[in-house]
């Protein structure tokens, strides 16, 4: 997903929230789609669709499928289908073939476009970045910031480990793999403006010699939700990472099979790269990180 | 290329004798977005689309061209009969709860 898409889905996401004015956590997407006239209804499960966004003439619909047992993944199924509702041009690709209803498997591991950016559009939603950076600095680094976060927002840990990535200006690294395999990775800015890194791909393997895949290992650590802490070094997860010591620590997410594994630090040595000008800097950005640049007045 | 929902757009508010400008404060968006959809550079959300097609008074299927009435007909039972038969268990139970959903928001509404 281009850059450019999540600002489209952060600013509509505000533009959401400021509508209704809301400005307090934890944001409720049921009572979004309840005032735009949206009714939310349990799915039957067995399609392996978390859910799904219905019209019939003017009316709308929700359906989460009833299989999902976190209450955070189930809020954020909802607002992953109001992304699809409020999104520019979704419709186009929604209802495409004559269908009058969309299946979305929301969850981060989509590669299509519009499911992506309704995804982006869930986590501004639920997690916007001035209260959710406000919250981050009350709390502490790593897997016990999530957890709190979590909480606060009532997100699954996966989501909010995301967003804590995403939003961070330490060097975070959030890595969810099944079967030691990466599903997805999110690294925070301060890590992809550092183009010495190699990034984490999907569907590559976790690297031996690490906490995670020893942790994968064993699928009851996965299954009965364990978790580990150990020290590792950005060379062994980044190639040209450099032998700085991470924290890295590990949590199973239970049924869905998947792990959680955040990596943190304190601080990035200065590389070659930091020595651009701002300027050059500037022009080498997509809108998207232009907006997020403070205001210079 | 034609964009059906540009040129949808134009015709129901021209036949509704609406200026850009009030269509645009009846419907709750900026002028410049309903000069923007009717000429193709802006794609709607679903949410412009409602708020265009109540304010219009026509369907959401009429402006994005799944319907070519801009009412929804008055054979609307027959038509669901006929696609009821053709769906498959988990979309007729779906097609049931909006239903209930559709029911209850008129029911409110009286």
């Amino acid at each position: 997903m281009a850059r450019r898409d999540f600002w489209r889905a952060e600013a509509q996401a505000a533009e959401v929230l400021a509508g209704r004015k809301i400005s307090t956590l934890p944001v409720d997407p049921f009572a979004i789609a309840a005032g735009e006239g949206i009714g939310c209804e349990k799915l039957k499960s067995g399609t392996g669709v978390s859910g799904c966004l219905s019209s019939a003439g003017n009316t709308f619909g929700i359906f989460y499928s009833d299989s999902i047992t976190s209450e955070g993944f189930r809020r954020f199924t909802v607002a992953h289908e109001l992304g699809h509702y409020f999104l520019e041009g979704h419709y186009k690709h929604i209802f495409a073939d004559g269908n009058s209803r969309h299946e979305s498997d929301s969850g981060f591991s989509s590669d299509d476009p519009y499911e992506r950016e309704a995804d982006a559009f869930a986590a501004a939603l639920l997690m916007p970045e001035e209260l959710f950076n406000a919250a981050c600095a009350r709390v502490q680094q790593g897997l016990k910031a999530v957890e709190t976060l979590a909480d606060k927002c009532v997100t699954s840990l996966t989501a909010t480990a995301i967003r804590y990535a995403v939003l961070s200006e330490d060097p975070i690294t959030v890595v969810c793999s099944k079967d030691n395999r990466v599903q997805f990775a999110f690294m925070s800015d301060t890590l992809k403006q550092r183009r010495d890194l190699t990034w984490i791909k999907k569907n590559s393997g976790i690297p031996e010699g690490t906490a995670t895949f020893r942790f994968n290992r064993d699928p009851k650590n996965v299954a009965q939700g364990k978790r580990v802490s150990s020290s590792s070094s950005m060379d062994v997860w980044f190639d040209c990472g450099g032998n700085l010591q991470v924290i890295e620590e590990v949590v199973g997410l239970g049924n869905y099979g998947l792990t959680l594994t955040v990596l943190y630090g304190e601080s990035l040595p200065d590389s070659e790269e930091e020595e651009e000008s701002e300027e050059e800097n500037r022009e080498n950005m997509l809108p998207s990180d232009r907006w997020r640049l403070p205001r210079e007045d | 290329m034609s964009d059906i929902f540009a040129d949808r757009l134009r015709t129901a508010r021209e036949s509704r004798k609406m200026s850009q400008s009030d269509l645009a404060e009846k419907a709750g968006l900026l002028p410049s977005a309903v000069s923007h959809f009717e000429t193709g550079r802006r794609s709607p959300s679903f949410a412009n689309l409602k708020a265009l097609s109540d304010a219009l008074k026509v369907t959401t299927d009429y402006l994005i061209g799944r319907s070519d009435d801009m009412k929804v007909s008055n054979s609307v039972s027959l038509k669901l009969l006929r696609h009821a038969q053709k769906m498959s268990e988990e979309d007729l139970d779906t097609i049931t709860r909006m239903a209930e959903m559709m029911a209850n928001k008129q029911t409110k509404k009286e």
